[in-house]
């Protein structure tokens, strides 16, 4: 297998590791709303009750 | 060894094959290496051609001009393919705009091969023993199958120089006809009274060149790939194409066994028309996954010629985080010139995503908004915003379902798209490629002829 | 076999098969014609011109399984040109031709059954031009060559006498497929060979010359890569 065709089945690989834990989380691209990334701190919006 | 007896007259064995004469024409010492095949030799010091046929060298054409030296001097031997060849005869062709120069080659136990030199890639070719068969429009031959290139065009000899097993001579022309495999060509050469096949094999750069020790040549980067170069591409391409289905046949298996959404929660809710806030809180929204994705869908089955603004916010209980989203439900309808029409999205769903854990209320926050057609509208009427003068107002009555999880269709899809890519670069790349080699016009090159 | 001496200048003399009935004597070069046991002196053969070909009398090779040694050889030649042939005498008995032309082999067996309008025109003196046709045990070839040729030289053991000046006819035949012929017209009879292109890999061909600085060809055991 050439270099570039194994780089490229580790990204594949990386990127089947990104969509199972975008899954898990429940993450969608085409969300109209919701929490941002996990790593983003400080999303507390208005509250309301 | 040899059950024959040796005679005076046979040569002894371990002689050399290169015999050293002299030029009848201008007494200088050239060498005799194909005795026995070699017809015709052109002399290196005066360029007189001489009959090799008879014992004593003979000249046919007298001349008295030295000649240029080819590239690769003659007598040299180089190594190819495993086979030792010598250098015996060097001639310039050319087919009318383009020059070449072909080597001669000789091996005493394997015979004749051609050293093409285009300039930048040799080539080696030996003659066919067969003459190759049709399949549709391509030459097979060997199992190997080639396809048509340029017309058949005209190859004139311009220079001469050494030893050659046929009557060779400046201005001999042949008609030729190529055909092109990866890495490989044939070539038919025909002269009128007979047509010869030759099967040349693309050499690797730096190949003739270290064998014969001249030296290398450099490529350049945006030259227009040969005839039987093959696309470097393919196997890349190939490769791609096997780990890009895979990966996508492990992500098409995740997608499909992961689980599908659950309903929460689903109640039926009353809208009431115009007014600016009217607040309902539905709940519990149990979220026990770390994080899910969640989907509101609100059902609004009586809208007519009307919309809802809905705006949402989850809020969990105890930590009072909140997530807001918003949607429209709308249907209209009427007549016109072309008949009736409805329009209007009256079942919008919303998905939130990566909810964490957690107790939720969903707060819906809706109004509802009639709508008038303007052809329709009374005289002095204001359009669409107040509704003073319609009747009062009723609630509407809408049915909300809260699900979790599920809803991956389109992270699929997404990332299948981003698999995708480098796959679709390499393709892109490949054809480029071989429509270059092909010579299809390109539309944005200006030289992409041969 | 007899083995017996020459009658001009004495030395030993080999007729392996009664069908070769004719041995140019290795030292004098007489043309020495055998009928039955008594031997008959028709002339002096030519000597062959000096050449780098790897094959030589004695050398050993085979045709599928059977097996032949190169025994004699006739070089012919013509106005642009001229090649080698070799006989070979198989274990059987049966000979053949090993055509050497321009580095290239062909393996040739005589064919009896032979028509069309090739051999016709070439019994009658007639001219015969590239695209022609004959009928080879059953088989259609094509003339791709016919040319005028004389005897160069000969030496070995051969079927019927060659010596220098002997005029001919020689016409080259192929099929597609890449099978070849010869017919030759000498004095008033033709003859044909059928075979098909060869190298000395395929004939296993061992005994082969040696030249300085040329390495022997891989396939030879015990030489090369």
């Amino acid at each position: 297998m050439s270099r570039s065709s194994i780089f490229y089945a580790l990204i594949c690989l990386g990127l089947i590791a990104l969509y199972a834990s975008a899954a898990r989380n429940g993450y969608s691209p085409f969300a109209q709303a919701g929490a941002r990334p996990f790593f983003f701190y400080g999303s507390r919006g208005p509250t309301h009750k | 060894m040899s059950t024959v007896p040796r005679t005076r007259t046979r040569p002894l064995q371990g002689a050399s094959t290169v015999k050293t004469l002299n030029c009848p024409n201008c007494g200088g010492t050239i060498a005799l290496r194909a005795a026995g095949t070699t017809v015709s030799l052109v002399c290196e010091h005066c360029g007189s051609t001489l009959d090799a046929t008879q014992p004593e060298l003979r000249v046919i054409v007298e001349a008295n001009r030295a000649l240029h030296r080819p590239l690769i001097p003659l007598g040299s031997r180089g190594e190819l393919d495993g086979v030792t060849w010598e250098v015996t005869g060097y001639l310039e062709r050319t087919d009318g705009e383009e020059p070449w120069s072909e080597y001669l080659l000789f091996n005493p136990y394997e015979g004749y091969a051609f050293l093409i030199d285009d300039g930048d890639r040799f080539s080696l070719g030996r003659l066919l023993d067969r003459v190759p068969g049709w399949d549709d429009n391509a030459l097979s031959v060997g199992g190997q199958v080639f396809e048509p290139t340029w017309p058949t065009y005209e190859a004139r000899v311009t220079f001469v120089v050494g030893e050659f097993y046929w009557r060779v001579k400046v201005g001999e022309r042949v008609q030729v006809t190529d055909y092109a495999a990866p890495n490989l060509m044939l070539s038919a050469e025909e002269n009128g009274a007979e047509r010869s096949w030759t099967r040349s094999k693309l050499l690797a750069r730096g190949t003739a060149e270290a064998a014969f020790r001249i030296p290398a040549r450099q490529a350049s980067w945006d030259s227009t790939p040969r005839a039987d170069e093959p696309s470097p591409y393919r196997r890349n391409l190939r490769e791609a194409l096997v780990i890009a289905a895979l990966a996508a046949a492990v992500l098409l298996f995740l997608g499909i066994t992961a689980p599908s959404n659950r309903l929460v929660l689903t109640r039926q809710i009353d809208v009431p028309f115009d007014e600016k806030s009217h607040n309902v809180v539905i709940g519990p929204v149990d979220l026990p996954s770390a994080r899910q994705s969640v989907h509101v869908r609100a059902r609004v089955d009586t809208l007519n010629n009307s919309w809802l603004d809905i705006d949402y916010s989850l809020v969990e209980r105890r930590t009072q985080q909140s997530y807001a989203g918003y949607a429209t439900a709308e249907r209209y309808s009427g007549r016109d010139s072309d008949g009736a029409w409805s329009e209007g999205d009256n079942d919008p769903g919303v998905r939130f995503s990566s909810i964490p854990r957690g107790t939720y209320d969903l707060v819906i926050d809706g109004a509802a908004h009639r709508w008038v057609d303007p052809k329709a509208a009374p005289a002095g009427f204001t359009p669409i915003f107040g509704s003073a003068d319609l009747p009062p107002q009723d609630m509407v009555p809408v049915t909300v379902e809260v699900r979790r999880g599920g809803g991956t269709g389109g992270l699929l899809f997404l990332f299948l798209v981003l698999i995708a890519a480098w796959p679709l670069i390499l393709w892109f790349k490949h054809a480029h490629h071989e429509a270059r080699r092909r010579g299809w016009p390109q539309s944005d090159d200006e030289d992409g002829d041969e | 076999m007899l083995e017996t001496n020459c009658p001009n200048c004495g030395a030993p003399l080999r007729f392996r098969s009664a069908d070769l009935a004719v041995k140019v004597c290795d030292y004098c070069r007489s043309t020495v014609v055998r009928t039955g046991d008594t031997l008959e002196l028709v002339g002096t053969a030519a000597e062959v011109p000096d050449d780098v070909s790897p094959l030589q009398i004695g050398v050993r090779g085979r045709d599928g399984s059977h097996r032949f040694e190169l025994v004699g050889r006739v070089r012919w030649r013509w106005d642009d040109g001229g090649w080698s042939e070799w006989l070979m005498l198989f274990d059987d008995g049966s000979h053949g031709w090993l055509g050497e032309s321009m580095g290239r082999f062909m393996l040739l067996r005589p064919e009896k059954a032979v028509s069309g309008e090739v051999p016709a025109t070439m019994a009658r003196g007639g001219q015969v031009s590239p695209g022609m046709i004959a009928i080879i045990a059953g088989e259609e070839y094509a003339v791709s060559d016919a040319r005028a040729v004389t005897v160069a030289g000969s030496e070995g053991e051969l079927p019927s006498p060659a010596s220098i000046g002997t005029q001919g006819f020689s016409v080259d035949l192929n099929r597609p497929d890449g099978r070849t012929a010869s017919i030759q017209a000498e004095g008033g009879t033709v003859e044909a060979y059928a075979g098909r292109y060869v190298t000395l890999a395929d004939i296993g061909a061992t005994g082969l010359r040696e030249f300085e600085g040329w390495p022997m060809p891989r396939y030879v055991a015990g030489h090369g890569a």
